[in-house]
């Protein structure tokens, strides 16, 4: 282990300590270790035994672990030319295919959102909150609505298909044999043909828009996150020279965002690659992914060998893709960044230069010819003036319309969603209800233009023209008053003011006698139409929804009600996903943040390699470690079970020793307030106490973690660790070390430097991770599948799954769509709520660092 | 020496006096890297470190004895707790039936039977008890099954085989199909629970309207030409624009593997895939019976949908859910459905009736309904066979299955529940003859991923995307190949070839990374 980057010594000898420094070893093993101990169970055994596995001849006749060494496996999947080889590279070619694609829209999507979003508006909040809906939408839930409500045949009420009658087009087959083979797609391979060709079908695009629409929220966040980094003088440098937005994001934006865009889509990519939930719904093979492939060989056939190898093969494509982005992304240090960005901080001076000298010449041939250059300097201004505004108007409807483009993109399907769960269950559907539609649209356009009136007109618009006022009239005295200055420097300060005329909004009062009255007028008489058309659309909405079904709330009750059919309520299995989201965060916040710290503010040898284990964490499919995991729990808690005096013997041990370090640390920190030290110590002892009872009595099954919802909260951990250690990362990083060296000088020690001023400073970054893992783990659905099998233990997808192909989804006399839709409604609401409240602190949170790193 | 730990059925010995000593060792080392110089540290722990694992390897091994023992200390228990895993759907059937097993003979020695649901979809099931057995858990005496998995669970020997417990003729009580499920190479493996039968359903008011009788669609071809007669709407006494002909589960999935079979086996052909492995797919009668059956849906969409296509060509997407969907309004006038449909339609107040699945001989002793259901098995890692083996002859018995009939509106896997019904039932009567009409899916090990093959080609051959011989072909090549296991590698030390390869390659990559961090 090297000497730790903060073991400053010309800083000490400066001091003139004499004395060494505590060292920092113990304390980086203390940070490093929990992280590690959840990553040795939980990943790296599950992938050494899949790796052995695929090795192993292991079926369901020959065990697990098979009886022999073989490489048959391999053999079989990749290059005998059977059935398992045909489908095995169509459906790799069709999951990197539906990857790459999916990658591209979706990061192009994402970068215009992240572009809008990152602009002033007001209203912006809502805007956030509102791309985040779909995200917050269990995967299994949204597939199964898009594919049996929003895309089905028209027959079969599907919205899009009824639209397109609607407007007397033809319907699509949006999946199925019907849909159209696009296009055919050549591809080696490594068995007899060498080359074949695989049909890409009108299904794999409609999977494609479902991902799209499920995960461009989460790209969007990760790309505002980065185009933060982007300094604001550079973009107005080049406003000013006349570049314009295309290549303004060519040479200013695109430069400092690649590498932080880089690790975003290498985030996005390993879950595109790992596609299961949205491509099951469909059953067709032309969308059948490597996951698929896996999950069919260990469930269907229990080929453990064969399910390894396409395992191991998909791990080492998303490695080789990671590369790929990552090499391309360029990730430079900050010295080479700058190095690189030097010439364009050249252009931009040059930029200024040459666009203050053109504005000088034409200067200079005006107000040498006439005499009266100020009038002319003023009608010139005027028209400039004029231009930029009636541009900025322009841009600004143009602006309106992608955001509410963006709105609709992502919140249109839930309204959908919320609208169709208030319909009766109990009234079989019988021909497409339009009513839905019509409700839906103007539900739509009453929130749009809630959204618009109460964020341009009302909120908060007084205080801004007060603002323009004074702006204004200050810019106004400058304006005329160019004779103590020289020539330049009157062309100069007009540049600037037309610069803060750019940046200013258009509104009323200031120039009433100039041409923009009209606009002016026109802006007014929008708020008065739009005020009109807003109280008509509330008028429609309301009287459309009392005069209807839609009143309805049987779907809810219904939900809440399935008890009798399936023993155990909805309200359960929100609880249960509550404890578990609840624990994860608590557990990922705890370890995340040691082992964050460890790798952002200390140097030592094996950095690299913790950060390659990190990597390849997130970049495991979850399928791989399943079954591993599974016996690793059943025999653990076999073993705890058959061993419960000696396993609760030893936790009363630990539970000792941590009252002695509770007591060590409160001597050391509150100096002897002897109350507070026998109060605490009292407590706990008794919770200790009570514990050890409670674990000796042989009715608790606290040790049986096989349907367990505690059992889930350590794989739940260890799969959303990555991600909180890459984000707060890049928050210690950014706390200045002058805070610990002074820390350091005032005798506090490494722990205390971390709890006391370190942690607080993170705060934002600590609630970012909370919400991000908390919203992965409620919407969890693989693990939760296999491990969560008594009602009583479900977490929210799992209920959910309760409406969607099950017996009970075919055998109740209510319509389970119905059903489906309000019980996702149900999980979606607390979360939508809660990052409505929360958005702020997330976005704040994620801009301060998340992918910078 | 000390008792340490216990797991299982191994007791693990050791001294604790050299744990003291190692925790002694690690001490003195810490003591000991403290005091020396910071800069010097890395050498001194690489040696010391590398010293001290060594010793405390050493004295783990020379001084923790592990000592196997044979457990005589778990005495044999007088009461016993069975504990059952069944679907979601089983449950309440197996629930209600407890307390009269525990006071019946079969219960005496058994305490309480814990029931537990394994998930609401056959998916979610078939994870978990799969997961359940591969880790050999013993905890479940009794395991519920999908009548399409016994072959697997038998196979892998995670269930016990029935044949040497059970009578000479106890299974001629229950329906063929049920039995033949749970009957793998000859021998059984499962016991039949409840009955879920194929069967077609029509819409009485619209066959009498048109003066068509029941035994004017026994048949495939008379049913085609009383769906295409009806449709034609001649008397004007049709009002509903989007009726159509016949609807059945045709998706690319296990319902749509089932209609194959049925379709398959009304026209003589019930051995398609044997649980030997031989697979009859490619043959001229289920040619023909594809054939016939294509031609009933439009060869493409054309947006109308009418006649002579009696079949709607977004039908052959429909699954349960969305025919059952097309039925319950009215949109359909034949449905080719499993028996939960028939509560719901009487719920709905429809004017229907319910037959056997039309042949295309008109003969009736063609098997064309295909079960599904639950058989129940014991599990090989039981403790408590016996035991298990009177709770599922329990479960099969007379009072369950009339309780699975009347509480839960399951069909009983019993013959004599159909012969003389319980009061309120009596129209159960009218099935007990296609009770011998039952046809059983393949039981082979491999039949759900060979249900796979067979359903991306059904689909194919449906949408006509490949012509009725071509993807007849292709499915039976595929699919015997599939059954019959694969060729070893080709090459003679073809893995050394593999394996070498791997580890120059590995060693390249290492290679270049080590020459790039030199740079």
């Amino acid at each position: 282990m090297s000497t730790p980057l903060l073991e400053d010594t010309t800083f000490e000898m400066s001091l003139g300590v004499r004395e060494k420094p505590p060292s920092n070893k113990t304390f980086l093993i203390s940070l490093i270790t929990p992280a590690i101990f959840i990553f040795i169970l939980i990943i790296l055994f599950p992938i050494i035994i899949g790796i052995i596995v695929s090795f192993r001849n292991s079926t369901g006749v020959t065990g697990y672990f098979g009886d022999r060494f073989t490489i048959d496996n391999f053999y079989w999947v990749l290059f005998h030319g059977g059935v398992r080889t045909r489908d095995f590279w169509q459906y790799t070619y069709q999951t990197l295919f539906f990857a790459s694609v999916s990658l591209i829209i979706e990061f192009t999507l994402g970068l215009m959102f992240a572009k809008l979003l990152n602009k002033k508006f007001r209203g912006r909040g809502l805007a956030r909150a509102t791309i985040l809906i779909p995200w917050a939408l269990p995967t299994i839930a949204s597939a199964t609505i898009f594919r049996y409500e929003i895309f089905a045949p028209i027959d079969q009420f599907g919205l899009l298909n009824n639209f397109l009658e609607l407007l007397s087009l033809r319907p699509v087959a949006f999946f199925g044999p019907d849909a159209e083979v696009l296009f055919k797609l050549p591809t080696l391979v490594p068995y007899e043909p060498f080359i074949t060709e695989i049909d890409i079908t009108g299904t794999m695009f409609t999977a494609i828009a479902i991902d799209v629409w499920k995960t461009t929220p989460f790209l969007t966040l990760l790309i505002l996150a980065v185009l933060q980094i982007v300094p604001e003088d550079l973009d107005k440098a080049a406003d000013i020279a006349g570049a314009n937005s295309w290549q303004k994001f060519r040479y200013i934006t695109w430069p400092l965002i690649k590498p932080g865009v880089g690790v975003a889509l290498v985030f996005r990519m390993m879950d595109a690659l790992r596609v299961y939930d949205a491509i099951i719904v469909f059953r067709d093979k032309e969308v059948r992914s490597m996951t698929w492939h896996a999950v069919n060989f260990w469930l269907n056939a229990q080929d453990y060998g064969l399910a390894s190898v396409v395992a191991i093969m998909l791990f080492l494509f998303i490695i080789g893709f990671a590369l790929l982005i990552l090499k391309f992304s360029n990730r430079e240090k900050e010295t080479t960044r700058k190095r690189k960005l030097k010439p364009f901080i050249k252009k931009k001076e040059e930029f200024t230069e040459l666009s203050s000298n053109s504005i000088e010449i034409e200067y200079d041939q005006d107000l040498d010819s006439i005499p009266d250059s100020k009038v002319r300097l003023k009608e010139f201004s005027e028209s400039k003036i004029k231009l930029i505004r009636i541009k900025l108007i322009l841009k600004k409807g143009l602006f309106a319309v992608s955001v509410i483009f963006m709105c609709l993109f992502c919140a249109a399907p839930f309204i959908w969603i919320v609208i169709r769960s208030f319909n009766d269950p109990f009234i079989p559907q019988t021909t497409f209800e339009y009513r839905n539609l019509i409700v839906a649209i103007t539900l739509f356009l009453f929130i749009v233009s809630l959204f618009f009136i109460v964020t341009k007109f009302l909120k908060g618009g007084i205080k801004k023209i007060k603002k323009r006022r004074i702006k204004r009239t200050k810019l106004k005295e400058k304006k005329f008053v160019p004779k103590e200055l020289s020539y330049n420097d009157s062309v100069n300060k007009l540049d600037s003011d037309l610069t803060s005329f750019t940046e200013s909004e258009i509104n009323s009062e200031e120039h009433s006698q100039s041409n923009l009255v009209l606009v002016h007028l026109i802006l007014r008489l929008v708020l008065i139409i739009g005020l009109v058309f807003f109280i008509c659309l509330f008028g429609i909405v309301l009287y459309g929804w009392l005069n209807s079904d839609l009143t309805s709330v049987g779907a809810f009750q219904v939900v809440f009600e399935t008890s009798e059919f399936t023993g155990v309520s909805f309200g359960r299995a929100l609880l249960n996903g509550f404890i578990l989201s609840g624990l994860t965060v608590v557990v990922v916040l705890i370890i995340g943040s040691l082992i964050a710290y460890a790798l952002a503010k200390f140097d030592f040898s094996g950095k690299f390699w913790i950060n390659g284990f990190i990597f390849t964490m997130t970049s495991l499919p979850p399928l791989i470690i399943i079954i591993p995991f599974f016996i690793q729990t059943a025999t653990t808690s076999d073993f705890l079970l058959e061993n419960r005096v000696i396993t609760s013997n030893i936790i009363l041990v630990l539970g000792i020793v941590f009252v002695g370090l509770a007591i060590g640390l409160y001597l050391q920190t509150n100096k002897y307030k002897k109350k507070h030290l026998i109060a605490s110590i009292s407590i706990i002892l008794i919770i200790c106490i009570s514990f050890f009872i409670f674990m000796r009595s042989a009715s608790s099954d606290l040790f049986d973690l096989r349907d367990n919802i505690f059992g889930l909260v350590f794989p739940y951990s260890a799969l959303n660790l990555p991600l909180a250690v890459f984000v707060l990362q890049a928050f210690f990083r950014e706390i200045p070390e002058d805070l610990w060296k002074a820390a350091k000088v005032d005798g506090a020690s490494n722990f205390q430097i971390f709890r006391k001023i370190i942690l607080p400073l993170t705060i934002p970054g600590i609630f970012t991770v909370a919400i991000l893992v908390f919203i992965a783990s409620w919407n969890e659905l693989l693990f939760a599948q296999i491990w969560l099998v008594n009602d009583i233990n479900h977490t929210v997808p799992r209920a959910i799954l309760r409406f969607v192909q099950s017996p009970l989804s075919l055998t109740a006399n209510w319509d389970t769509d119905i059903a489906l839709m309000a019980a996702t409604t149900i999980s979606t609401i607390p979360l939508v709520i809660l990052v409505l409240i929360f958005q702020k602190k997330i976005i704040s949170g994620l801009t301060r660092g998340a992918v910078k790193g | 020496m000390w008792q340490i730990f216990k797991y299982k059925d191994i007791v693990f010995f050791g001294d604790f006096s050299t744990i003291f000593y190692i925790i002694g060792e690690g001490r003195k080392f810490i003591q000991k890297t403290k005091k020396s110089d910071l800069k010097n540290m890395k050498k001194n722990i690489n040696s010391k470190a590398f010293i001290l694992l060594v010793a405390f390897l050493f004295l783990l091994t020379a001084s923790v004895a592990v000592m196997p023992i044979k457990a005589n200390t778990k005495p044999v228990p007088a009461q016993v707790t069975l504990k059952i895993i069944v679907s979601d759907q089983q449950k309440p059937g197996v629930d209600g039936v407890i307390a009269d097993f525990l006071n019946d003979t079969l219960g005496t020695g058994v305490t309480s039977v814990d029931v537990v649901a394994s998930g609401t979809r056959s998916n979610d099931q078939l994870a978990y008890t799969v997961a359940l057995m591969e880790a050999q858990d013993t905890e479940f005496d009794v395991i519920g099954l999908d009548t399409i998995w016994p072959a697997q669970f038998a196979e892998n020997g995670w269930i016990v085989e029935l044949t040497p417990l059970l009578d000479a003729n106890e299974m001629d009580d229950y329906v063929s199909g049920m039995v033949d499920s749970g009957t793998y190479k000859g021998k059984i493996w499962a016991y039949p629970y409840f009955m879920n039968l194929g069967i077609l359903f029509y819409r009485n008011d619209l066959i009498t309207s048109e003066g068509f009788t029941p035994a004017d669609f026994d048949t495939w071809a008379e049913l085609n030409a009383t769906a295409n007669t009806i449709l034609n709407n001649v008397s004007g006494n049709l009002v509903n624009t989007d009726l159509v002909g016949y609807v059945g589960q045709l998706d690319a999935y296990e319902g749509g593997v089932v209609n194959f079979f049925e379709w398959a086996g009304s026209n003589g052909v019930t051995d398609l895939v044997t649980s030997t492995g031989a697979v009859n797919i490619d043959t001229p009668d289920v040619a023909e019976a594809m054939d016939f059956i294509k031609a009933l849906v439009p060869p493409q969409y054309t947006g109308v949908q009418g006649t002579p296509y009696i079949i709607p060509r977004t039908g052959i997407v429909d699954d349960e859910g969305s025919s059952v969907g097309r039925w319950l309004a009215n949109n359909s006038i034949f449905m080719r459905q499993w028996t939960f449909a028939y509560g719901l339609s009487v719920d709905n107040g429809m004017d229907f009736g319910v037959a056997a699945l039309p042949t295309f001989t008109g003969a009736v002793d063609e098997k064309s309904s295909a079960v599904g259901g639950a058989v129940l098995a014991i599990s090989e890692y039981s403790s408590n066979k016996p035991e298990a083996l009177n709770l599922i002859r329990f479960l099969g018995d007379t009072l369950a299955q009339e309780f699975e009939l009347t509480n839960i509106s399951n069909f009983p896997a019993l013959k004599s529940v159909y012969t003389s019904p319980p009061p309120g039932f009596s129209w159960i009567g009218d099935w007990s003859a296609q009770l011998d009409r039952t046809l059983a899916r393949p039981v082979h090990p491999k039949y759900s991923e060979a249900s796979t093959i067979i359903a991306d080609y059904f689909s194919d051959l449906l949408s006509c995307n490949k012509e009725v011989a071509v993807a007849l072909a292709q499915m039976d090549t595929d699919v015997t190949e599939l059954l019959s296991g694969l060729p070893g590698a080709p090459i003679p030390g073809f893995e050394l070839t593999i394996i070498g390869l791997a580890a120059v390659s590995m060693i390249a990559i290492i290679a270049v990374y080590m020459r790039r961090r030199n740079k």
